[in-house]
């Protein structure tokens, strides 16, 4: 069996991923520290050709550093050059991971498909917000569709090219920062690729006051077009005066008893429908009001809301609140490796690219405007042929 | 999704359109403790909030061991 042989140096954060990696794997190995000035770092230069660490010695033969020690394992060449028994490696190396499932992820697994990329989706669920609205008006050549059809749609046509896909799965961690990526998923495995695809959207922001996390479908909601027919005959509220909170009002205008929209400042949505809820009789308006906190035990019975004027703190008796105060990107797990804006959302260049090589970014996560179906759809096709670009380059 | 996973295993069961049954809505909300968000699925003796096809396929279980007895 061949050798092998670390040339490391304390606090080198690579050094100690490639120790680990090898000791996770059961895998022997030698050594050598290598100080600024020491007569071990110049061996190691000597042998080598390059002052960068970590260096790894097989049977005497330079491999690289850390990225490359993976990238043999997951080819399987390390058990072979180690003469270890051959076993499938562990993990499939694919040529893209996407990640999310809304319609720039699943563009993006439609187009890389087609160039036959290895291609893994991984997401939640399939639609991303899509699935929360009920119809689509504006994506071209659909004049009018229900957003069930519009997705099913989506998923056939990705679907014939047989894309492997991880439904039903978060990603837990990541590590972009090699050649060959890392993807953990909360089954627990992890799937190495060549490029990431990120394409996680949004979610709705929270008000992160007391009772709404504990009440969370027990009648504090996000999504008025999926949840509002279960409060037929309710008094409810609606937090929030954007268009996505008037449209919440338009929802349940169809079935609610009364509705109370508390807003903190005055309305901001289209004036068109700003008009068409003002119109409506079950509707009362508390401008200028914060919600403090909601209140109940099992369910939601009500919301405690304060006059920004008077610092008056009064109590709305309501079933549900939905709460429609804009989105947040869900891009809290990349923050740490790729460059984001004071919004959250990743920054990219016109090809999708990230600044973090083999790491692409499309769709509402990121920071090209106008948050639209088609648009997001377009982003996931740049994104796959961005990445298809990039892997070319890289034989 | 959930209706759909079901039918894939052929299991038979009775959906309940609770958002115009309200006497569904009370039920749905009785036997899971609140819950007023969709589905609530209920097999034997366990009540599940959301479609989770791992968790839906393991207490489908208990169905088939009641059939064989």
């Amino acid at each position: 069996m061949e050798d092998i042989t670390i040339y490391s140096m304390d606090g080198c954060p690579f050094c100690i991923k490639a120790k680990s990696f090898l000791t996770e794997k059961g895998i022997e190995f030698s050594e050598i520290m290598v100080h600024p000035g020491s007569k071990e770092r110049e061996e190691m230069k000597e042998k080598t050709g390059t002052d960068s660490l970590p260096q790894i010695l097989i049977g005497g033969e330079p491999v690289g550093g850390y990225s490359e020690l993976v990238n043999l394992y997951s080819t399987g060449e390390l058990s072979e050059k180690l003469g270890l028994a051959v076993e499938r490696p562990a993990f499939r190396l694919y040529d893209v991971i996407i990640i999310g499932g809304g319609p720039a992820g699943l563009n993006a697994a439609l187009y890389t498909s087609r160039k036959v990329l290895k291609t893994l989706l991984i997401s939640k669920n399939i639609g991303g917000q899509v699935a929360d609205t009920y119809d689509i008006d504006n994506y071209l050549g659909f004049s009018q569709i229900e957003t069930a059809d519009l997705i099913n749609k989506f998923d056939e046509h990705v679907e014939k090219y047989g894309v492997e896909k991880l439904i039903g799965e978060e990603v837990t961690a990541l590590d972009l920062t090699g050649k060959i990526k890392k993807v953990t998923a909360s089954n627990g495995n992890t799937y190495l690729s060549q490029t990431v695809i990120v394409a996680t959207g949004k979610r709705p922001r929270p008000l992160n006051v007391p009772g709404e996390k504990e009440l969370i479908g027990r009648g504090v909601a996000y999504c008025s077009t999926c949840d509002a027919p279960l409060f037929a005959g309710a008094d409810v509220a609606v937090i929030g005066g954007g268009n996505s909170a008037l449209e919440a009002v338009i929802d349940l205008n169809k079935v609610a008893n009364k509705i109370y929209m508390v807003l903190l400042t005055p309305l901001t949505g289209d004036q068109i429908i700003q008009d068409k809820v003002k119109s409506y009789s079950k509707v009362k308006i508390y401008t200028k009001y914060d919600t403090i906190r909601v209140i109940g035990e099992q369910t939601v019975e009500g919301i405690e809301i304060k006059s920004l004027e008077t610092g008056e703190v009064s109590r709305l008796d309501v079933e549900g609140v939905f709460i429609e105060i804009g989105l947040l990107p869900n891009s809290d797990l990349f923050i740490d490796t790729l460059a984001t804006n004071r919004h959250g959302e990743i920054e990219i260049d016109y090809m999708c690219r990230t600044g973090v090589g083999g790491v692409f970014a499309c769709g509402d996560v990121t920071n090209v405007p106008f948050k639209q179906v088609i648009v997001a759809a377009g982003e996931g096709a740049k994104a796959a042929l961005a990445a298809y670009d990039y892997l070319i380059n890289q034989r | 999704m959930a209706k759909e996973f079901l039918s894939q295993k052929g299991v038979e069961y009775t959906a309940y359109d609770v958002s115009k049954d309200r006497d569904a809505l009370k039920e749905m909300m009785e036997i899971s403790g609140g819950a007023r968000s969709v589905p609530v699925i209920s097999v034997c003796n366990e009540v599940m909030v959301g479609f989770d096809s791992g968790r839906l396929e393991q207490s489908l279980t208990c169905l088939k061991q009641s059939s064989e007895i």
